[in-house]
């Protein structure tokens, strides 16, 4: 590639002052885009609850007047990297039936043996990791607030499509006829378990299947 | 009154004059041009995993179909629109696919810089709005990156576009000229990267284990994120906590503490520290590389120019001092 520093006996042309105006008009689009930027993640951090319906006043009504902007540039993020706290995972387990004649078939993702490479691995790790995280009681919880429940359902729609659809394309995949398809929880172990008591990070205690009616945010 | 107004009208100049320098003060595409290549070698390296397994993630049987997407996006009423939904044949896919690879070589080497930029932003965020329920951080940086990276003269240096530029003329060019758009989009890039750390920060600092020093545990005893096993520092919790807080004070303050000259360094020195550690030990290598790029922002072009001057000096071949060197010990 051509290289910057070819030495030159050229003097390089002195660059041109923008024109007030356009200093201005920039200034102001400049401004309204990094308004787009910020209001994103401040909508996320003023959140109170687990509903999307519990932030400022302010940074919805800022957020909505922004919005097509903010969808259409792909600007629309939390920003939250491992936070508020670094939280266990979870895995997706299935179980293949045929018809066939073929042994039932059971595995998990992410799997790092059949996934490779890493970022390939990841994909799947954020699959399933997603889908947990959008679940949604099949029941509508008793003690939801009146204004929630139209939330509840478009995330309970959400949750169901994306849940199917994961059944469908293994199914798919393998030729099977049945599915059963499960959430698992692997915990992280404690820094003394693993100090004092040798306790492995895959230790099998750290596993729990998460049923499809309980919520996993709550399981202590 | 005049006690009052003059300093008030003296502030409001200085201020003014600040925010011109800052975003008006043309400079060298150098740095711009330098994101350009590792921003375009990432979105390359991104695109091109997903061909492994192309059709179980844009296919007609998907993880998650064009369809289930599309449903979901209406049902959180937002503008999301790709035109990958409206495609489900795999030879139209892999053609479509074959073609942003194409693209992503193009605005890597600086080909047709200008035009493969913006193609590398629009075909970036077609596959983010595709893959909904695939993506992390890796994504959101990536589009970031190429959205700026469009604005400013990302083939001026670098480039193939300047060696053919270079060929037409029939010799060498006068530098790379200095545009106000180069500064306007690194400049928007250091703003943004500012925004992520600051709601990074502040996200974390509404956690226990970011305060109670247990957060970085949390995170290296991990088993789907691990790639380096680093449980033996449960035999050293001090240093456990000190990395921990380290950690989110760093990335709380970077959007105070890049500006100062004297603090720049040890910020993005800490930056370089914190995302290798990701790369290295937490199984992400790409995420931790794609934000070094965006800190890279940070780098003055002058500086750039002397790294690739000295990293490209130790590789060139030069035949003239190859054939005066070997025409001297034959002398000899």
């Amino acid at each position: 590639m051509a290289q910057a520093t070819q030495t030159n006996p050229e003097p390089q042309p002195t660059p041109r002052r923008l024109h007030v105006a356009w200093r201005c008009v920039i200034s102001v689009v400049v401004l309204l885009h990094l308004t787009a930027v910020f209001i994103p993640p401040f909508t996320f951090a003023t959140r109170s609850g687990p509903s999307p319906d519990l932030v400022s006043p302010l940074a919805i009504r800022v957020m909505n007047v922004f919005r097509i902007y903010i969808d259409a540039a792909f600007l629309n993020h939390g920003y939250a990297f491992f936070a508020p706290d670094p939280g266990p995972s979870h895995l997706i387990k299935y179980r293949l039936e045929f018809d066939d004649g073929r042994p039932p078939l059971e595995e998990t993702f992410p799997d790092l043996k059949r996934h490779w490479p890493r970022l390939l691995y990841h994909r799947h790790f954020m699959l399933s990791e997603q889908l947990n995280g959008e679940f949604a009681p099949q029941v509508m919880p008793a003690d939801l607030p009146e204004d929630q429940v139209e939330n509840w359902k478009r995330a309970l729609e959400s949750y169901v499509a994306k849940w199917n659809s994961f059944e469908q394309h293994l199914l798919h995949k393998h030729g099977a006829q049945r599915i059963r398809m499960v959430r698992v929880q692997h915990r992280l172990p404690a820094w003394l378990g693993v100090r004092d008591e040798g306790m492995k990070l895959d230790d099998q205690s750290l596993y729990r299947e998460l049923a499809k009616e309980v919520d996993a945010r709550d399981v202590p | 009154m005049n006690a009052i107004v003059k300093p008030v009208r003296d502030w409001a100049f200085d201020a003014i004059g600040a925010w011109d320098r800052f975003w008006f003060a043309p400079t060298q595409p150098h740095t711009l041009a330098m994101i350009r290549i590792l921003t375009g070698v990432m979105l390359f390296y991104t695109h091109l995993v997903w061909s492994l397994d192309l059709m179980a993630f844009l296919g007609p049987h998907s993880w998650i179909t064009s369809d289930v997407v599309r449903q979901v996006h209406t049902l959180r009423e937002n503008y999301a629109w790709s035109y990958l939904w409206y495609f489900e044949s795999p030879a139209v896919l892999w053609t479509l696919h074959i073609m942003a690879l194409v693209v992503f070589a193009m605005f890597t080497l600086g080909l047709f810089s200008r035009i493969t930029a913006v193609l590398a932003y629009l075909i970036t965020v077609a596959y983010c709005y595709r893959l909904d329920g695939a993506l992390f951080g890796l994504d959101q940086i990536n589009a970031m990156l190429a959205m700026y990276v469009m604005l400013g003269p990302c083939g001026g240096a670098y480039s193939i576009d300047r060696l053919i530029a270079r060929w037409r003329a029939g010799g060498d060019l006068p530098p790379p000229q200095e545009s106000v758009s180069a500064n306007v989009a690194v400049r928007l890039i250091q703003l943004h990267m500012c925004i992520i750390y600051l709601f990074g920060g502040l996200a974390k600092m509404r956690g226990g284990s970011w305060w109670d020093g247990s957060a970085m545990w949390l995170s290296i005893a991990n088993l789907e994120y691990q790639s380096w096993d680093m449980t033996w520092m449960a035999h050293y919790q001090l240093l456990i906590a000190l990395l921990t807080h380290v950690t989110v004070f760093w990335e709380a303050f970077y959007c105070v503490l890049v500006w100062p000259r004297v603090t720049r360094p040890i910020v993005i020195f800490l930056a370089v520290c914190v995302h290798s550690g990701i790369a290295l030990f937490l199984g992400m290598k790409t995420f931790g590389l794609v934000m070094l790029i965006g800190n890279l922002a940070f780098i003055s072009p002058q500086t750039i120019r002397a790294l690739v001057t000295a990293g490209v000096s130790i590789f060139r071949w030069e035949p003239e001092q190859v054939s005066k060197e070997r025409m001297t010990a034959t002398k000899r």
